[in-house]
């Protein structure tokens, strides 16, 4: 029904009510938004992008897995291991997520904050403090309050894991 | 039987930081096209 020139600009006002729900952090209302973009243009790769987000947003890991490898030469050139190592950790695949964190050459601060909860959730609590003291000399954001919170938790966790061990020998 | 109650230390606090970092790309450069009108096509 609708020639080409409608499309564009229907595309432009699909991603302006995107964005206006995306600042909002409204994942529920973004949905079928992006559902409409990827209708028209399959191939955006923005689109595609909040489309995984909102896979994630939504607790569907699986279906974000499987659209991470479908999309995958889609989205070549954007790295999506920080993505798809989240959803192995959600799924409890964990060791899985360590391995795909552990096979970067240099990490970034996304990377390393996941790489922490892995090892934590691991009980190797030793690199996981390591890690958290690394964030925290490093970062400026708003969530310097949770990061002290994991690192007491790991510093707690380590002196209980030390005692028993002394305990059993 | 039954066994002694023990005390045990209690699960600590531990936040799920990295969800924070799950988020939409910026979609800055798709309102810029607008303003300017879009390329013709």
């Amino acid at each position: 029904m609708a020639n080409s020139s409608a499309d564009s600009s229907s595309l432009d006002q699909l991603f302006a009510q995107l964005k206006r729900f995306a600042d909002e952090g409204d994942y529920n209302k973004a949905d079928p938004v992006i559902k409409k973009i990827l209708k028209e243009a399959p191939q955006d790769k923005d689109a595609l992008l909040c489309r995984l987000c909102s896979l994630i947003q939504q607790g569907k890991y699986d279906n974000a897995l499987t659209f991470i490898k479908s999309k995958r030469d889609l989205l070549s050139g954007v790295d999506l291991t920080f993505q798809e190592s989240y959803c192995y950790y959600r799924l409890h695949k964990t060791k899985t997520a360590l391995e795909l964190l552990q096979s970067q050459a240099n990490p970034n601060d996304k990377c390393k904050e996941l790489l922490a909860q892995v090892l934590y959730r691991l009980e190797n609590y030793k690199e996981c403090i390591t890690v958290y003291r690394n964030l925290i000399k490093n970062s400026q954001d708003d969530f310097e309050n949770e990061r002290e919170t994991n690192l007491a938790a790991a510093c707690a966790l380590l002196s209980i894991h030390d005692r028993n061990l002394r305990e059993d020998t | 039987f039954p066994p002694q109650f023990e005390p045990i230390p209690c699960k600590p606090l531990f936040f799920d930081i990295a969800n924070n970092y799950v988020e939409f790309p910026s979609l800055d450069h798709r309102m810029e096209q607008k303003k300017s009108g879009g390329i013709g096509g």
